[in-house]
């Protein structure tokens, strides 16, 4: 039987400091650029994110050829009612956390997928969410 | 909805040993061996965007709101 491809999408934070350099980040990513049988991803609103915080489109096409680019599809919105209903239950959640992570976390939940983030804090609340 | 290929004999003995091996089929070997190299091509260019942006790069006034929270 074909053996089943984990994937592993690195959220912004982890996500640009690999791109400015930083040796960190770095190593983390370079696990998973090891490991056989994964798959670099990116959720498309961490593309969004990217656009909107880079002065120039080149960079951002470059990063598109590198990693898969997992879609906020009608699965990942039903989902994101379920993340959001989770967050609720915590008064500090739901309090500091941006719709952008809702949608992150939809995305990883929905496409099955790990996710390689620095904001543990923020995710590990999440059911369903396999956080790195 | 099936295709029909022909392959070289030597190639279609590769395949099959292969196959055999993983105990899979011809189509989930084929599928095996392109998303192994679609992941090495994808690996192999993800360690050249380490440090592809610098910090004039980035517009410093959207950074707090995208990344806080």
């Amino acid at each position: 039987m074909a053996k089943k491809i984990v994937k592993v999408c690195v959220d912004l934070d982890i996500l640009l400091d690999f791109l400015t350099g930083d040796e960190k980040a770095s190593e983390k990513i370079e696990i998973y650029v090891k490991t056989k049988d994964t798959e670099l991803c990116i959720a498309a609103t961490t593309l969004a994110e990217l656009y909107i915080l880079t002065k120039s489109e080149e960079i951002v096409e470059k990063v598109k050829e590198g990693f898969i680019i997992l879609p906020f599809d009608e699965n990942a919105a039903k989902i994101a009612k379920e993340v959001y209903d989770a967050l609720e239950e915590n008064k500090w959640l739901i309090k500091n956390i941006q719709m952008s992570k809702v949608y992150v976390a939809s995305t990883c939940i929905a496409h099955e997928a790990f996710l390689l983030t620095k904001n543990r804090q923020y995710y590990s609340n999440i059911p369903k969410l396999k956080v790195l | 909805m099936v295709k029909l290929i022909s392959l070289r004999d030597e190639t279609y003995k590769k395949l099959a040993t292969f196959k055999k091996a993983g105990n899979m089929s011809f189509s989930e070997a084929i599928e095996l061996l392109l998303n192994f190299y679609k992941t090495k091509k994808e690996k192999t260019s993800i360690k050249s965007l380490k440090g592809i942006i610098k910090e004039s790069d980035l517009i410093k006034s959207r950074i707090k709101k995208i990344t806080n929270g």
